[in-house]
């Protein structure tokens, strides 16, 4: 392995050397203590010679023990070679006074002011590289940030007047501070993040030293793989015309706590005409975060003047058994509540907020949200999010945000058999209805007595996501249609991400201001089959309530639905 | 100010630090010139080494200000 461009047991021997130095150097060294401590020095320039040199080896030591301690921690990337350092060097006497490392097994992150000041003396772009590539020192330099050092807050409110290298410098010393400040330009944001990230690789990998085999084991594997690509990997976005553009991960937030939060940018922000921040739906965390960016990565890939944000800065409902368990509000269940929404909105106002500011002047801003994530726009609507374009995309509801607030322009978009159609403008008001009605007729009084039961023993008020988008007077409600060159309608609550359809060119529209294709409901027609069992095989299978289409405008291969500006 | 006595005792050995000192410092550079760190991350670990190399070999300069008896 050569995480460090260096061979781990060449690095080893630097280490060994280096602890070696330092011991020489305290003995060679020591007559100064002694000529300065004796009676023989006389006068006071001879004095003050004396005590500057003490004070030269006392700093000149703790360098060498912080280098000590920066080439051990460097090694933890390399499996197994920080125990051999630790049998080698356990047995070496004071007063070298050892490095913490040399004595345990795993590298406690606490502060190390004398490591994170060795630290300090690198160049940013050097130091990026190193703590990017050692993740116990970036350990260290954010328990030494997480510690109240210096430069931090303060230093945000001024950074208008730093250069590029001092802001970088103080993100990476102070990636606590710097990773969720809103005032600070996305470049140190996101060197912030990856400290964080790396930190939070050193953390993993320790856990995955331990973890006995199983899926615990393998999650933990997982993890350590999504953090290195995050680290090393980078976001490449093929443009229809062949160009190809390549950036390492931008991520404007990280937070591995519970299911994990992350918000990353593709593209150039800096430089982006339209700005995309996308919110996903119910079961979105660390896990699930690949998939989310893999559908809008084309997105991002289609205008180089379009940067997209992939915004998962809160706590999303849990689908079944993502904890290995169904507890009472999972999945549909959890989906239903508004709480998570009501907790997210304020959150991507803000941020919302923050990227308009980061943007160039004149830049517009589209806020999508996916199912769930359409409440979270919702909410964030009601708590002041401003955004020229507003997308619910087979949304759960508008979380009764008015049409136009903020100022945007609000548009719906749900494929006509999508299921989510089951669950938008209900709550349990409609309870008993609405389950009579995705019943078989022979259990309809059943299933309306088991809504009333409902509505009589569940809290309802944090129930269902107010009113159905595509139904809201002044929404512009678009057309999925059909996949290239195919009779295919696109189906289902996520089809319309795949790319080369009717659907993901109207997403793509809203996101870069462009006409888009709007629905003509009158010539469609879909009505619903309720639960029913049907024979499989011989085998009889339970089907759920789902939507059939029984018309569309797109029998007809001439048609294209009417277009009008979306900006 | 006093003249320092320059071949005194204290300050020979002081002297013999500095040279000691001096050596520590190259080994430390040679060390790291024998591993040859290389890459982004190897060489801002070759800054750091350099930064305290250079920590180091001040320090035998402050040893020898000592030994003659000046700041």
């Amino acid at each position: 392995m050569r995480v460090l461009e260096v061979d781990g047991h060449q690095l080893e021997r630097l280490a060994s050397t280096t602890l070696a130095l330092t011991r020489r150097l305290e003995l060679v060294s020591a007559p100064v203590l002694t000529v300065a401590h004796g009676a023989e020095v006389t006068g006071p320039a001879a004095v003050a010679a004396a005590g500057a040199a003490v004070r030269r080896r006392a700093a000149c030591l703790a360098r060498l023990r912080a280098l000590v301690r920066a080439l051990a921690l460097a090694l933890h990337v390399y499996a197994g070679v920080e125990q051999r350092l630790t049998a080698a060097f356990a047995n070496v006497r004071e007063p070298v006074g050892l490095p913490t490392w040399a004595t345990a097994t795993t590298v406690p992150a606490v502060p190390e002011p004398a490591l994170v000041e060795l630290l300090a003396g690198l160049r940013p772009c050097d130091l990026d590289a190193l703590l990017v590539s050692s993740p116990a020192l970036a350990a260290v330099v954010v328990a030494a940030d997480s510690g109240g050092a210096r430069g931090g807050a303060g230093a945000v409110e001024r950074y208008r007047s730093l250069g590029p290298e001092q802001l970088l410098r103080l993100a990476l010393l102070h990636p606590v501070t710097w990773a969720s400040a809103r005032a600070a330009p996305p470049a140190a944001r996101y060197a912030a993040n990856r400290v964080l990230v790396a930190a939070d690789l050193d953390a993993a990998l320790t856990r995955l030293a331990s973890a006995p085999a199983g899926e615990a084991r393998a999650r933990l594997g997982r993890a350590v793989a999504q953090r290195r690509e995050w680290l090393h990997g980078s976001v490449t976005l093929r443009g229809a015309q062949g160009s190809v553009r390549r950036r390492r991960h931008q991520l404007l937030h990280f937070d591995p706590r519970g299911d994990g939060e992350v918000v990353e940018v593709l593209g150039a922000l800096g430089r982006a005409r339209h700005v995309a921040v996308f919110v996903p739906g119910t079961g979105s965390d660390l896990r699930r975060y690949p998939g989310t960016l893999a559908r809008m990565r084309p997105f991002a890939a289609a205008d180089p003047r379009l940067a997209v944000v992939v915004w998962q800065g809160a706590d999303f409902p849990d689908q079944p058994f993502d904890d290995g368990v169904l507890p009472a509000r999972e999945h549909v269940v959890a989906a239903a509540y508004r709480d998570a929404a009501d907790r997210a909105g304020p959150a991507l106002a803000a941020d919302v907020a923050d990227l308009r500011r980061a943007a160039p002047p004149g830049a517009d801003v589209t806020v999508l949200g996916h199912s769930y994530g359409g409440a979270v726009v919702g909410s964030a609507l009601v708590h002041g999010l401003t955004a020229d374009r507003v997308v619910h995309v087979s949304s759960a509801g508008t979380e009764d945000a008015p049409s136009r607030a903020g100022g945007a322009q609000v548009f719906s978009m749900t494929a006509p058999d999508d299921p989510i159609q089951l669950a938008q403008a209900h709550d349990l008001d409609d309870a008993p209805q609405h389950l009579a009605r995705i019943s078989p007729p022979a259990l309809a009084p059943e299933a309306a007595a088991l809504g009333l039961a409902l509505r009589a023993l569940v809290p309802g008020e944090q129930v269902g996501h107010g009113a159905d988008p595509d139904l809201v007077p002044g929404v512009v409600r678009l057309d999925t249609g059909r996949f290239d060159g195919t009779d295919r309608l696109v189906r289902g609550h996520s089809g319309v991400f795949t790319p080369g359809s009717t659907a993901w060119r109207n997403l793509l529209a809203t996101m870069t201001g462009e006409p888009v294709q709007v629905l003509e409901p009158e010539r469609w027609r879909t009505h619903l089959e309720p639960w029913s069992v049907q024979l499989d095989d011989g085998v009889p299978r339970l089907r759920p309530p789902h939507y059939v289409v029984d018309r569309t405008p797109w029998s007809d291969p001439r048609y294209r639905p009417p277009q009008r500006p979306s900006g | 100010m006093q003249p320092v006595p320059t071949t005194s005792a204290w300050a020979v050995r002081l002297r013999a630090a500095a040279a000691d000192v001096r050596d520590v410092a190259r080994d430390l550079t040679r060390a790291a010139d024998d591993v040859g760190l290389r890459g982004p991350a190897g060489e801002a670990m070759q800054h750091l080494v350099d930064d305290v190399a250079a920590q180091v070999r001040a320090l035998a300069e402050a040893c020898d200000r000592a030994a003659e008896g000046r700041s």
